[in-house]
């Protein structure tokens, strides 16, 4: 399936590559000032929290996303309306892998301190908290590999369909189905092992 | 291919669900908007008195789509603007402009002397769009392009060496005497000069430490990382990564 982006696995760029014409030219769009806008307006917070859940920290994140949307910038009237999130997206996974490849230290700040160093299991009630709620989230998304994590995410929070995560990571149908099955049975085995833990400090 | 029911909906009140909702409600930071538009290329008017981050305030960019709200923050910027509530109204624009001449080859050396037609950034009408606060309110500054005096009509022709440099001096200037907005809106010109520049990487590097100078590190350290993708040797990588490291000191 050809969509316009790059699979996640291509290496040494953050840019995915674009639509050609069956002319062999490449195909424009409308590079409005006013579409980058609404773009930026509307898929900002997906991008960001994408980031954020594959793993960036938040300042991390917000560099990473000001690229991802820097790249989209550059390269707007080459983006098909109709996939432009599938290339917000790619091109977020892109960044977010660069910036684990490079990241010389990592700074922990509050979340990622939680991340870490978990250091009692919460019960139900802490979990209002929505920080704490997020830690635990990460920890579980940290623990499965990278192949079924983003698939998981963009499925269970980012709530793009089967076809769209099949177009942001240029895979067969078939296997982001496979991917989210094995997914969500890492996910609901480790939330059963939290729930059985009891509540207390360990 | 048939989706299957997400957890959320399936196990709306268990841990699974708590867990999911937590992660589907983080959201950025406000002020993470406004640094990406002027990231991203849209102009940036700069509301002093933090009354544009009220305005961001109001809520994420998303949110405020979903509200179906077209008063965009340019919109509350030219209010700002017209009725002068605040002292001061700096226009910047942080367009990275990477999309220019990324790809050229390294900026020869040039001392040309400038010739008459010169870019001016006092007549134009200005490019608000929202912006994060700076600590020091500037004059508006904005704009426009004046066309190369050769350029034939409706077809656009890329600005002579001379011209560039001229352009990027003026900013220099400007940014040297203090007005990182003034620096700003004459890049921002520079940009929207017709044809592949020659000079993209120092104007980048210029437009860099403007940013960085008028407050908003977020933004130049984007910049800085461009820079370093585009030429991890080039000239201007040492001062790309100095801007780098001293954002890294700052978190």
């Amino acid at each position: 399936m050809h969509t316009g982006v790059s699979p996640i696995e291509r290496p040494q760029t953050s840019e995915p590559p674009l639509p050609v014409a069956s002319s062999g030219e490449r195909v424009r769009f409308p590079a409005a000032p006013a579409r980058l806008e609404e773009l930026v307006r509307r898929e900002l917070t997906p991008v960001w929290r994408l980031l954020r859940r594959v793993g960036l920290s938040e300042a991390e994140a917000d560099d990473a996303a000001q690229q991802v949307f820097i790249v989209a910038a550059r390269r707007l009237a080459e983006i098909d309306p109709a996939r432009q999130r599938a290339f917000l997206f790619s091109t977020a996974l892109h960044v977010g892998r660069r910036a684990h490849r490079t990241r010389s230290r990592r700074r922990e700040d509050d979340d990622d301190a939680l991340v870490s160093r978990r250091d009692s299991v919460p019960g139900l009630d802490e979990l209002l908290d929505q920080k704490r709620a997020r830690a635990l989230l990460d920890e579980l998304l940290a623990a499965m590999s990278e192949d079924l994590r983003v698939v998981f995410v963009l499925y269970e929070i980012e709530e793009l369909t089967m076809a769209e995560i099949a177009q942001v990571l240029e895979l067969p149908p078939g296997t982001v189905a496979s991917r989210l099955r094995r997914a969500r049975a890492e996910f609901q085995s480790g939330v059963a092992r939290i729930e059985k833990t009891p509540g207390e400090p360990r | 291919m048939t989706d299957p029911e997400r957890l959320l909906d399936t196990d709306g009140g268990g841990l699974s669900a708590a867990l999911l909702r937590a992660g589907r409600a983080e959201g950025p930071s406000d002020k993470l908007l406004a640094d990406t538009l002027v990231a991203a290329g849209i102009g940036a008017a700069v509301v002093g008195a933090g009354a544009a981050a009220t305005a961001l305030g109001a809520g994420s960019g998303s949110a405020l789509l979903k509200a179906g709200s077209t008063t965009s923050l340019t919109t509350l910027a030219i209010k700002w603007l017209g009725i002068g509530a605040v002292g001061g109204v700096v226009t910047v624009s942080a367009a990275v402009g990477v999309e220019k001449s990324m790809h050229s080859a390294p900026a020869p050396q040039v001392t040309a002397a400038a010739p008459a037609a010169s870019i001016d950034t006092r007549s134009s009408p200005p490019k608000p769009a929202p912006g994060p606060a700076r600590p020091e309110p500037e004059p508006v500054a904005s704009a426009p392009i004046t066309p190369p005096p050769s350029a034939p009509a409706g077809k656009p022709t890329a600005p002579s060496i001379a011209e560039e440099t001229r352009a990027i001096d003026q900013a220099r200037r400007e940014l040297a005497s203090g007005s990182a907005g003034a620096a700003l809106a004459t890049l921002d010109a520079y940009d929207r000069l017709p044809g592949p520049h020659r000079l993209q990487p120092e104007a980048l590097l210029v437009r860099m430490d403007a940013l960085a100078k008028s407050g908003n590190a977020a933004a130049a350290r984007v910049v800085a990382k461009s820079l370093l993708d585009q030429s991890p040797n080039g000239p201007h990588a040492a001062r790309a990564r100095q801007v780098l490291g001293s954002g890294d000191q700052k978190e």
